[in-house]
């Protein structure tokens, strides 16, 4: 699956026109994006230290664990909408951008990871009769994939 | 889902994750390596 | 006067081989540069979800005096790598960075943010036991603090983004304003001589 024309054609939108011309609103939208990170990293930190036992211990998990993916949530949609708008500047770049793409399939992974396995275990069942094997190894996945998408995020710009 | 289910996938995820990480970092590892040797000599 | 001494302090640290060695390796400078971002999700992450709480935004069945406890040295660990990271990559450019009207603002935005900070938990210290620290949402002056705590870091991260940018470099053609404020001491003084 080809998704060239994707780039194409948001590297010639409305968007590209605005986050090409004007300097100052692509630096607000990053602005966006760095505090979206903090908010993200901070929620994905949290919950998955206390899951391994290091942070908030005398706080329950399932406490811990709502909170924070609702913060999490908020996070996404605002990394994803910034994301998007930062990417016009420079779509048909990050076509070829080896960093982009590793970014692309952590963050795809990620979601996968989140609203399929990590929300569902957590939010349904008493965090008391989940091994604790797999809360630990949970917990280890979903820093992994943070970290990584993150840092080739970061890596996007050096490349 | 059950309880079981989504721990079996929570192994099952979290190692192909752990083996794609390691496979990715290495080898982002070596190519910065062979960037510096090709710099620097 | 005082840009006259930054300016002299800064060429006095890009004198050193260090210095000019770090800004040009290779990777060197991208990793300090990662470092020093990727610290923002530890450190400002756990700020903003103390702010979050305070403001009654997340966390609220939790007291907000546990949060702030329990958060507080996973934030500390961010600011030192932060602070570290940050006073190396202006140590690698150190001219460039005293003439930036971001770098300048950035600074003073951050003096504002530790200000505020240790008033803020001066207070927060203070709501240990108390009353209303079960509350959702502090009262008013803890609000206003945690507001401002939001605001000050976010354009904190904004002028320390713009730094990269060049619109307002030296080199450019800017009123005399822009240059003293930015400190470009040449361009003002030939800016002088024209005049006179």
């Amino acid at each position: 699956m080809d998704v060239f024309w994707f780039f194409d054609w948001l590297d010639t939108s409305l968007l590209a026109d605005i986050s090409k011309a004007y300097g100052g609103v692509f630096a607000v939208v990053q602005m966006f994006h760095l505090l979206g990170l903090a908010l993200m990293g901070g929620s994905v930190l949290l919950s998955d230290l206390r899951f391994l036992g290091v942070v908030m211990t005398d706080v329950p998990s399932k406490v811990v664990f709502d909170n924070t993916q609702k913060l999490f949530t908020l996070a996404l949609v605002v990394l994803v909408l910034s994301g998007i708008f930062m990417a016009s500047a420079v779509a048909l770049k990050l076509y070829y951008n080896e960093a982009f793409w590793a970014k692309m399939a952590g963050l795809g992974l990620g979601i996968l990871f989140v609203y399929l396995i990590r929300k569902p275990l957590f939010t349904r069942f008493d965090h008391d009769s989940i091994s604790p094997a797999a809360v630990k190894v949970a917990a280890l996945c979903s820093l992994t994939i943070w970290f990584t998408v993150a840092a080739s995020g970061r890596w996007i710009g050096f490349s | 889902m059950s309880r079981q289910t989504l721990e079996r996938m929570t192994y099952a995820f979290a190692t192909g994750v752990f083996l794609l990480a390691t496979w990715y970092w290495v080898r982002q590892w070596n190519s910065m390596m062979e960037l510096l040797e090709a710099a620097y000599g | 006067m005082l840009n006259e001494w930054l300016l002299a302090f800064a060429r006095w640290l890009d004198g050193f081989s260090w210095s000019t060695q770090l800004h040009e390796s290779f990777y060197m400078y991208a990793w300090i540069e990662s470092t020093h971002v990727l610290t923002l999700m530890v450190f400002l992450g756990m700020l903003f979800i103390i702010d979050l709480r305070m403001l009654g935004f997340a966390f609220t069945g939790v007291p907000a005096s546990t949060i702030a406890e329990r958060l507080d040295l996973p934030m500390k660990i961010g600011m030192t790598i932060m602070v570290l990271t940050g006073f190396v990559l202006f140590f690698a450019i150190p001219v460039r960075s005293t003439q930036s009207i971001w770098f300048r603002m950035k600074v003073i935005l951050m003096i504002g943010a530790i200000v505020n900070a240790l008033i803020f938990r001066r207070k927060m210290l203070a709501a240990k036991g108390s009353a209303w620290d079960r509350d959702a949402k502090m009262p008013g002056d803890l609000r206003v603090g945690a507001g401002l705590s939001l605001g000050l870091w976010s354009a904190i991260v904004i002028t320390g983004r713009t730094i990269a940018y060049d619109w307002y470099d030296c080199f450019q053609k800017l009123p005399y304003f822009m240059y003293w404020a930015a400190g470009c001491v040449d361009e003002m003084a030939a800016l002088d001589r024209q005049g006179g």
